[in-house]
């Protein structure tokens, strides 16, 4: 499809601005506008600033990063269901993040996200050396599965040797998946690691294209499978480590954007990166839209919500793909 | 000009299953290296490429190692075709045949004039220009065979190596594909290209070479090795060989 990024950005740029509307403190659009202008009164500036700005630019950073890094993971593994989620890759990096905050290293503002960061990438590159000898699909689902819930297992154990009630509240905050409260400071600190992230899967993208064919026409035709492997897990380590710094645990964005996605851009691993970020932050911003804006739902966080609406789909992508092979 | 390699070895669970101390390939010509399933005629193949290491081995072109050369200068000296090509995702038929220039550099959705005027030629050569917008999933059995070998192609490569290109094909298409593959050794490339249908070695090879249990057996040409006593050495049976080709006859 032409123009498909361009039609992105518009979207993304659009549903920034409605998703700063609504909210508690009943603001009209030209409030909102002011105050992000930097005009008008102090609590209006105040609640858009820094409530509002934060948590949507939180909830489309966060989107982006997971549909990218599972845009990217997708085709290093020559599959549609991977997906840091799936594959336990978020599990580690909520794992990391958790350990920081037990040993109090919150403190240093790089430590959560540098060490959800470390996780993720200690996940990625597990599944990837894992991927080398296991061919089947459904396989590398289960040992995801296994990674995840071994990983769990390890959670509860730090969550029952939690020091004090604040910890544990974090941690298990943590693990939830939630944009709500977000300061453009726990953005900022992640940056770093989602932009590394970014540079790394668009580097890879050529030889994700290539790798359509195969590992072995792949290497014989001049791609270096190795370095390759390297800036595939490396660029989808950092993003995922630095989204799930930002928002905890949401799942399935990383799956349900690169597939509509995918069609679209003529199957094409590598093309399909920058449009499946784009859709990715679309759908993590329409998600909060539907916490901020249907009373049933206000109660329930981010990462919720994403399971709830991707998880069926995911089934349903894993429905076809059997039917196909 | 020629392919050379000497020392190729390889062994798997205990077995020896190539052991090919010297074998010449020259350019031009094609040659089909035939012989039974599980005889080392793929294991020589990746043996040649180097995804089977070969730490005593060497492999030269053109007086030079393959081993010297980066990856896409190797890359753009070979192409492999393997035995069975599994595309992860239905790109278009011309994104796949685009991808036969990676060692140039080439992006397929941004090619240069110059790629795109070679993917349109190779396309046109085997027939599927009109469907270049098709998703390659969507081809017949056939028609991705030579989507294959247009992919190969692409590359321009001196050297091109194909495993069982014709296999699991009607016999008209296997002819389209030998043809292929004869056309561009008449152009001056060395293809090597293993074949079960002795009938196919016979009809488009310059040199035969019969492999059997990792070694090599025989090389000459094919009125030199596709004789009944050597063939039923190998096979386990005399073939009957008459001027329509090379059958076998049923075991009783």
């Amino acid at each position: 499809m032409k123009h498909l990024t361009p039609i992105l950005v518009s979207a993304s740029l659009l549903l920034l601005a409605v998703s700063l509307l609504p909210g508690p403190a009943e603001l009209s659009a030209w409030q909102v506008i002011t105050a992000l202008l930097g005009q008008g009164d102090a609590q209006a500036r105040i609640i858009v600033q820094e409530i509002r700005l934060p948590r949507s630019l939180a909830a489309f950073v966060t989107g982006a990063a997971l549909a990218m890094a599972g845009a990217t993971l997708q085709g290093l593994l020559r599959n549609p269901l991977a997906e840091p989620g799936v594959l336990g890759v978020t599990a580690a990096a909520i794992f990391g993040a958790t350990l920081a905050l037990y040993f109090g290293f919150a403190a240093p503002l790089f430590a959560v996200p540098a060490s959800a960061a470390l996780g993720a990438l200690a996940a990625t590159l597990l599944i990837s050396f894992a991927a080398i000898s296991i061919k089947r699909t459904s396989t590398l689902i289960l040992f995801g599965i296994g990674l995840s819930s071994f990983i769990g297992a390890l959670m509860s154990v730090l969550l029952v040797l939690s020091p004090t009630p604040f910890t544990l509240a974090e941690m298990v905050n943590w693990s939830f998946g939630s944009v709500a409260n977000r300061s453009l400071q726990d953005i900022l600190f992640a940056s770093p690691f989602l932009i590394a992230g970014t540079i790394l899967c668009l580097l890879s993208g050529r030889g994700l294209t290539f790798l359509t064919l195969g590992e072995e026409i792949a290497s014989v035709s001049g791609l270096d499978i190795r370095r390759h492997r390297l800036l595939a897990v490396g660029g989808a380590g950092l993003l995922t480590g630095g989204a799930v710094a930002i928002a905890g645990g949401i799942g399935f964005v990383g799956i349900v954007a690169p597939h509509i996605v995918r069609p679209l851009t003529g199957h094409d691993p590598g093309r399909s990166l920058v449009p499946s970020a784009l859709l990715g932050g679309c759908l993590l911003l329409l998600a909060d839209l539907l916490l901020k804006t249907v009373p049933l739902f206000g109660a329930l966080r981010l990462g919720v919500i994403a399971s709830l609406i991707g998880a069926p789909v995911f089934v349903w992508i894993a429905l076809q793909e059997g039917r196909h092979r | 000009m020629s392919l050379i390699a000497s020392k190729l070895y390889a062994e798997a669970s205990g077995r020896i299953i190539l052991d090919v101390p010297e074998v010449t390939f020259e350019r031009p010509g094609l040659t089909a290296i035939i012989g039974p399933n599980g005889s080392g005629k793929t294991t020589l193949l990746r043996a040649l490429l180097g995804t089977i290491p070969q730490p005593q081995g060497l492999v030269g072109i053109e007086d030079r190692q393959l081993s010297d050369h980066s990856p896409q200068e190797r890359a753009r000296l070979i192409a492999y075709m393997p035995q069975k090509t599994v595309l992860a995702w239905p790109l278009p038929v011309h994104t796949v045949v685009a991808l036969g220039r990676f060692a140039y550099g080439a992006v397929p959705q941004r090619l240069t004039p110059e790629d795109q005027a070679r993917v349109k030629r190779v396309l046109a050569g085997v027939g599927l220009w009109e469907r270049k917008e098709q998703s390659a999933s969507t081809l017949s059995g056939g028609e991705f065979a030579k989507l294959m070998v247009a992919r190969a192609l692409a590359a321009e490569t001196p050297y091109l190596l194909a495993d069982e290109p014709a296999a699991a094909l009607d016999p008209a298409q296997q002819h389209q594909v030998l043809s292929l593959l004869r056309k561009k050794a008449d152009e001056g490339a060395c293809v090597v290209v293993i074949v079960h249908d002795l009938s196919l070695a016979k009809d488009y090879a310059d040199h035969v070479a019969l492999m059997n249990e990792g070694r090599i057996l025989a090389t000459g040409s094919p009125t030199d090795v596709l004789v009944p006593d050597l063939l039923a050495k190998v096979y386990g049976q005399a073939p009957l060989i008459g001027p329509q080709g090379i059958t076998f006859p049923r075991p009783s």
